[in-house]
């Protein structure tokens, strides 16, 4: 049952849920409890402190106040649950109504709701409040005239949303009437925001009923209301404190839970809930030595050895990274080359030294220049004055800040890396513009990066980085995000960058077509293991691996004279990162796997030019 | 995680035609809540001057005096035509009162607690949230949520009790009540920013828990700039904009918070005023002065949307929808 899980995940969520439900039974029960009368006077027993025949002590009047707390509870979760209720069905109807019909009608019921919406909530209830005269109905009337609005919102924009789902699309063309579809089909799946929604509004009532209880609009005496009795024990709370503070308390933590319950909900249906945050402001401890210029000469610019990365996730310990070995040097392109979940983002990521603090394990050796990065290194990266690392994201409209004018953020690299004045940095920012294919500079410099195009932002991104001065740019899959003609003109401007700034460069990228025409050397990623790795010319002619094999058969091929071989997709899916075989990962999927490839690490196999393979099969077709 | 911006959509307009738009839907919002109220004081059963004592010849001169005698629709183009005079209507129980008076009495007092308070809720806010979210999952961020929840869940009005009781009547800090000095206005003015403070510390934690997850976070990093730039230009100044989206709200909470602050802390500003015209029934006082919040609350609503729009580039060119 997912219900029970999602209790035992939080305690908060069931701790909340259960003080509820005992207020709730306490409410209900409340005048069984007590011998007493909640409207008897007994003027010999007035303000008596809290004691064993009164637990909650007695009133100016004498009247008990634990039966006269307990009965205000529930006639203000009457209120609330009252309140929240119709706002709902209301919400349901008319939002759903609205986002299910659509068109003209939902043009005018949006507009109406603007007009409504902007009308001051409570001024509503307490207008109502006035002209109605206190009670429990007219609070009621007050509080749902307008307040079913941001209901009928949330449901129609769920149901606009879901209306398009596949399975809503399917139901409606297998001729299900409107009715059945909006409450078989959509119903269920806007459920979980609208019950969020439903429990922050209850515990909104419960306090705007104390609050006009409190200006005197609330439950009209006798009766009366946890803010009734607040305000009564107000008048007498310097003299006999626990008048207010019995009830109030019973109010705050009433509404406590509520709100407690409402949040922890809001985050456990949140998809976005177990994305780690990372936390850039902790100090970093590891930072990139500087470096005397000799020691530099000869080394491979970046080396990874047996590098291995695991996070820890709920669900057990999530191997992305397992003993990646790789060498790359100044003004060589290596493409590490692998399908989605393989790895490769988390190993430039890692690099780079922006994994999330917690919950990343890593080891093995990074050198950079011949000199080791400890990994992660954590907080802004003090990259002044030393050897830089830079790297570049898929989607370029995310790698910009987009509160900053594009230039800025360029020339507020400059003053950080090179310590340039602002002056010099702008005029250094329009230059960067120009080497990264910007024809408008001046125009670039002051614009915010939605005003500008796809590949005009990845251009922006690429002079941000080139700021920096860098030797190493890692590029996380750079262009996957643009146009395949915007694709080329990026890749051509940083094979150009390769070049005249002898920059080395890891391009990591799904897209075996954009490895094999740009790459100088490939590494092929396969659960984050690297199966098979060698110059590019050499991989592409004579793949050795079943899985880059497979990988290019997947490439289309226009020219193949029958259509139906032009295009072989790879059998089988991603295989799951936590149930790993000891062996070679992708036994399962594999046409010639043997039967002890599962289990024996399988060995590396070189043949010419650096072109290495890891599999059993190719060692056995070259030495059997 | 943009929260929906109210007011008309113009797409592919210019902005004047934008602000327009708006301008119209703020006057028939305005429109609405007149309308509502006078039809709302007809409603209420009774005669303001059914009293025995009112000879019929003294009644009749009254209702010709307030425009009663008149057909109903004439009474309510004249009430329209005096609210666009910024005429709010007169109490009809203490003669000779109007709104206006009173406004004009109230409304300076309550404008500056209002201040005092807006300015404490920024700074506690901002303070609260700002830890949360950058020392997230920690010790200072599970007090700083903790507190900020236990802000937007106890009332105003018992905070304002609890605060009177410690801090002026057990340890005698300060006033228990009025108006006159500094040390008087400290409480009210404390109690009244608890809740917008505690909001804006729940907005911020989260937004700036939703800003660390963007890529452009990751490039100011690696660019290596300073904390204090990275701080406050990258990470605050896009995670301070879902805050500025709750300062409509928060100019109504601060105006409704000040009913029961005003009233408990016997501060004379309009909020007291109007809630003893609530337990007076004085009918014609409440509802003009309901007009009059209703109205600046509207108006509060409309500037903030529009300086919202000036604060985020994306939304200042009008340019189309991005992410």
């Amino acid at each position: 049952m997912a219900g029970s899980r999602t209790l035992k995940a939080s305690p908060l969520l069931l701790a909340s849920l259960l003080f509820l439900i005992g207020i709730l039974t306490l409410a209900m029960l409340g005048p069984w409890l007590s011998p007493f009368s909640p409207y008897e006077i007994d003027l010999a027993q007035t303000n008596l402190p809290p004691g064993l025949a009164h637990p909650f002590g007695t009133d100016a009047l004498g009247r008990d106040l634990f039966i006269r707390a307990w009965g205000g509870a529930r006639i203000s979760l009457f209120v609330g649950f009252a309140a929240a209720l119709i706002d709902l069905g209301l919400g349901l109807m008319l939002g759903g109504l609205a986002g299910y019909i659509g068109g003209k009608l939902d043009t005018t019921f949006m507009r109406a709701v603007e007009v409504l919406y902007s009308i001051p909530y409570i001024m509503v209830v307490l207008l109502l409040a006035v002209i109605l005269g206190p009670g429990v109905f007219s609070l009621i009337v007050g509080m749902t005239l307008t307040g079913w609005i941001p209901m009928a919102r949330l449901v129609r924009g769920e149901v606009l949303r879901a209306k398009e789902e596949d399975f809503v699309l399917a139901a409606t063309a297998m001729g299900q009437g409107p009715f059945r579809i909006l409450l078989w089909h959509i119903l269920p799946n806007v459920m979980s925001p609208v019950l969020v929604a439903l429990t922050l509004t209850i515990p909104q009532a419960v306090f705007l009923e104390a609050f006009l209880a409190f200006i005197g609009l609330g439950v009209p005496l006798p009766r009366a209301s946890l803010g009734t009795l607040i305000t009564e024990g107000a008048r007498e709370s310097w003299y006999y404190p626990w008048q207010l503070f019995i009830p109030a308390t019973i109010l705050c933590s009433t509404l406590l839970a509520f709100n407690t319950l409402g949040d922890t909900l809001r985050d456990l249906l949140d998809p976005k809930r177990g994305e780690p945050a990372p936390r850039p402001l902790v100090k970093g401890s590891a930072e990139i030595p500087a470096l005397p210029p000799e020691k530099t000469v000869g080394a491979p610019l970046l080396t990874l050895e047996r590098a291995c990365v695991r996070f820890l996730t709920p669900r057990g310990e999530l191997p992305a990274i397992r003993e990646v070995s790789l060498t790359l040097q100044s003004g060589e392109m290596l493409a590490l080359v692998g399908e989605s979940g393989s790895g490769k983002s988390t190993l430039g990521r890692s690099i780079m030294g922006l994994l999330p603090k917690k919950g990343s394990l890593v080891s093995g050796k990074c050198l950079f220049m011949g000199q080791e990065l400890r990994l992660p290194r954590l907080g802004p990266l003090d990259q002044l004055g030393k050897p830089k690392l830079a790297m570049v994201f898929q989607n370029p409209l995310g790698s910009l800040n987009p509160t900053m004018q594009a230039g800025k953020q360029v020339a507020e690299a400059l003053v950080a890396a090179r310590m340039l004045s602002w002056a010099a940095a702008k005029e250094e920012a329009l230059h960067l513009f120009k080497e990264v294919g910007i024809q408008n500079q001046r125009r670039c410099f002051f614009a915010y990066p939605h005003e500008l195009s796809g590949g005009m932002r990845q251009r922006v991104v690429f002079a941000v980085m080139l700021a920096l001065s860098p030797s190493l740019l890692i590029a996380d899959e750079p262009t996957t995000a643009l146009d395949v003609a915007t694709q080329a003109r990026i890749l051509a401007l940083l094979t150009k960058l390769k070049t005249t700034r002898g920059l080395g460069i890891l391009f990591i990228t799904h897209n075996f077509a954009l490895a094999k025409g740009w790459a100088d050397r490939v590494s092929v990623l396969y659960a984050g293991e690297i199966v098979e790795e060698g110059p590019s010319t050499r991989l592409f002619q004579d793949p050795q691996h079943p899985y880059t094999k497979g990988l290019l058969d997947s490439i289309p091929k226009p020219d193949a004279d029958d259509p139906d071989t032009a295009l072989l997709a790879l059998p089988g899916s991603p295989p799951d990162p936590y149930t790993l075989p000891k062996g070679c990962a992708f036994t399962p999927r594999c046409p010639v796997a043997r039967p002890y490839c599962k289990d024996e690490p399988a060995p590396w196999v070189t043949l010419q030019d650096g072109h290495r393979a890891r599999c059993f099969a190719v060692k056995e077709a070259l030495f059997l | 995680m943009r929260p929906a911006q109210s007011g008309v959509r113009l797409q592919g307009k210019g902005p004047l035609w934008r602000l327009f738009g708006r301008v119209i839907m703020m006057l028939t919002t305005l429109w609405v809540v007149a309308t509502f109220t006078f039809l709302g004081m007809r409603l209420i059963p009774g005669d303001p001057f059914a009293d025995p004592k009112v000879t019929p010849q003294v009644r009749e001169n009254l209702y010709r005096k307030y425009g009663l005698d008149k057909p109903l629709y004439k009474q309510y183009f004249r009430y329209l035509g005096n609210l666009s005079r910024l005429d709010f209507g007169v109490s009809y129980v203490q003669l000779g009162r109007s709104v206006n008076d009173i406004i004009a009495q109230g409304f300076p007092v309550s404008a500056e607690l209002g201040l005092w308070a807006l300015l404490l809720a920024l700074f506690w806010g901002t303070l609260l949230g700002a830890l949360a979210g950058l020392y997230h999952e920690g010790k200072i961020d599970r007090s700083a949520t903790f507190l900020a929840a236990l802000g937007v869940s106890v009332p105003s009005f018992i905070l304002a009790l609890l605060f009177q009781y410690v801090f002026a009547f057990r340890l005698g800090l300060f006033p228990v009540a009025g108006w006159e000095g500094g040390t008087a206005r400290f409480l009210p003015a404390l109690t009244l920013s608890i809740l917008p403070a505690a909001t804006i510390a729940r907005l911020l934690r989260a937004s700036i828990l939703d800003v660390l997850r963007q890529d452009y976070i990751q490039t100011a990093r690696i660019k290596g700039l300073a904390h204090t730039r990275l701080l406050v230009h990258h990470i605050l100044r896009n995670a301070a904009l879902s805050v500025v989206t709750y300062l409509g709200p928060m100019v109504v909470n601060i105006t409704t918070g000040s009913f029961v602050i005003e009233t408990i802390f016997n501060v004379p500003g309009l909020g007291k005023y109007y809630v003893q015209s609530i337990y007076d029934r004085d009918y014609t006082l409440v509802m003009g002065t309901t007009v009059f919040y209703a109205a600046l609350l509207i108006v509060a609503m409309f500037l903030v949307d529009i300086a919202y729009g000036l604060l985020d580039p994306r939304i200042r060119t009008f340019g189309a929808k991005e992410r």
